[in-house]
């Protein structure tokens, strides 16, 4: 079996360098609409929000209020109309609103995960090796990868599908796993958007734990979310959205 | 994927950026025909197409800029006629542009290289996996292993075991079943085909890595698998990987970033999910909406 170390042995390594600490996002008077139907609707009014490095914030937002837009224009998945989301690190920062398309993806793959309900796999691949995929991408990849994952799997309550092709899973999993995903990746900004929606009382505490490690690793999150969060997660901060504004 | 960070450029001004790219694609244009102080006015997205109705020129691919960094996956969609073809042969220098400039990292503009070393950068470092099997030089009669060792043969390795374990271990991470490796490719499905020749192409990774349309024509359930196996060779791959298709699902799969193609234009690029959820051209908005 051909190892990925032998598929990779190309003559074009990337340069590496440790894991990325210390990194914040800050948003300044961002602003979204969308044209449908040939009217236009604002969905997000000059939002303002700072994420910093080893901290939760939490923005608790009533239902079309605008929480998906927000964390898809935090992780430029939206263009924003207006407005700065700034992505700060030790070693430089960047505007995601203003960068150019090939940095944007960069930071997206090194330094921003997002986890919605939508997951990006292969319908045929299984849960763990979805699983397995994020922790091998993570910053902090070690060689006791088969261990987390089967721990990951364990505490969620995903052993028994772990063998499941992920295009065969129902909603609430697929939803579930594409979270975990974004939070085993270790990337040093995780936007969650609804993580605990439609998840049973052990998976909701299980995902608060592992949010809580990501935090104490040093991450900045981002947990959007429609109903109070559970209380066992730690959060350094909270914020309310409505109407597409922050209000508190 | 990586499994630490790639060092980011920050110039001396603290902006971040991406690293510096592998291949920088410049103003590249191809065009069919005599050409006319007018054709540039006459084609594109606004006229609605790329052939130029006063002097009858075909303006198949006009000013494309890009880069493509190691370890990137970089998708190229547009409709039939909109330049991908002719953008991917140039990449793989089966065509030659007629302006505009592809620098390889560590190799110069290949533009202007005599067909020598085309030749030679087409074995090792440029690579096109085809949408069609047949059309990637495989030999039918010959069994699939023997048509992946014969990359490695004609790159100049002499040394029959070494060739062999390579071409088996490739063909395994492709997931073609060992015994099977001797039997003629002849035998083979369409779907197996694409794993042969995506071992043949990785049985020695190359810099640059082209995939053709590599899922259409196939079965849902034979494309699902594929996918699988492709997600894994753009992770595995050090060097950069750009993967043209009509199927945004697969792209949206497999690349960071995709550039969208009209008339001969590139009429949007960035990141793949602003790119499909988020598209700013009409042309993408269509093309978006199109989607089953």
């Amino acid at each position: 079996m051909v190892t990925r170390t032998d598929v990779t042995t190309g003559p074009a390594t990337a340069e590496r360098t440790a894991p990325m600490r210390g990194v914040g996002l800050r948003a300044a008077g961002v602003r979204k609409g969308f044209v449908r139907a040939g009217r236009r609707t604002e969905v997000l009014d000059d939002v303002d929000l700072e994420l910093g490095a080893g901290a939760t914030i939490v923005v608790r937002a009533e239902p079309l209020a605008g929480a998906t837009t927000l964390v898809r224009c935090l992780g430029a998945s939206y263009r924003a109309d207006a407005g700065q989301v700034l992505l700060t690190s030790p070693v430089g920062s960047v505007d995601l609103c203003r960068a150019d398309g090939r940095t944007v993806a960069w930071v997206r793959r090194h330094l921003v995960a997002i986890g919605d309900s939508e997951l990006i796999a292969p319908p045929r691949r299984s849960t763990r090796a979805v699983l397995e995929r994020a922790l091998r991408s993570s910053a902090d990849a070690t060689d006791a990868t088969d261990a987390r994952c089967e721990h990951v799997l364990d505490r969620l309550g995903l052993a028994t599908i772990a063998d499941e092709a992920v295009g065969r899973l129902g909603a609430a999993d697929r939803a579930l796993l594409a979270t975990a995903v974004a939070l085993l990746r270790s990337a040093p900004v995780a936007l969650l958007d609804e993580p605990f929606r439609g998840q049973a009382p052990d998976t909701v505490r299980a995902l608060a734990d592992l949010i809580d490690d990501e935090r104490a690793g040093g991450a900045a999150v981002l947990v959007v979310a429609s109903r109070p969060v559970p209380d066992t997660l730690t959060v350094d901060g909270t914020r309310s959205l409505s109407q597409g504004r922050i209000t508190t | 994927m990586t499994a630490t960070t790639p060092a980011p450029s920050t110039a001396s001004t603290g902006q971040l950026r991406a690293p510096a790219p592998l291949l920088a694609v410049r103003d590249l244009a191809k065009h069919f025909g005599p050409g006319c102080p007018e054709c540039e006015a006459r084609t594109g997205h606004d006229a609605g197409t790329s052939r130029c109705d006063r002097c009858g020129t075909v303006l198949a691919l006009e000013g494309a800029t890009f880069d493509v960094g190691p370890g990137e996956v970089l998708g190229i969609v547009g409709e039939s006629g909109s330049g991908k073809t002719t953008l991917l042969r140039m990449l793989h220098l089966d065509a030659r542009a007629d302006r505009g400039s592809m620098h390889l990292d560590g190799v110069g503009d290949l533009v202007d290289l005599d067909e020598s070393r085309r030749r030679t950068l087409r074995l090792s470092d440029l690579v096109l996996v085809h949408q069609d099997p047949r059309a990637a030089g495989l030999r039918p009669a010959l069994a699939a292993g023997a048509n992946v060792a014969e990359r490695l043969l004609s790159m100049g390795e002499r040394r029959f075991e070494p060739v062999r374990v390579r071409s088996e271990q490739t063909l395994a991470a492709m997931e073609v079943d060992g015994s099977r490796s001797s039997d003629p490719l002849a035998t083979f499905s369409g779907g197996m085909r694409q794993r042969v020749q995506l071992a043949r192409a990785l049985v020695s990774p190359p810099r640059v890595l082209l995939l053709d349309e590599p899922t259409t024509g196939l079965d849902p359930s034979v494309q699902a698998a594929l996918l699988d196996v492709l997600l894994g060779v753009a992770d595995a791959m050090a060097g950069a990987t750009i993967v043209v298709s009509h199927d945004l699902k697969v792209v949206r799969l497999l690349a960071d970033r995709v550039l969208v193609l009209r008339c001969g234009r590139v009429v949007e690029e960035g990141p793949a999910d602003q790119i499909l959820l988020d598209p700013a051209h009409p042309y993408t908005q269509l093309l978006v909406s199109s989607q089953l």
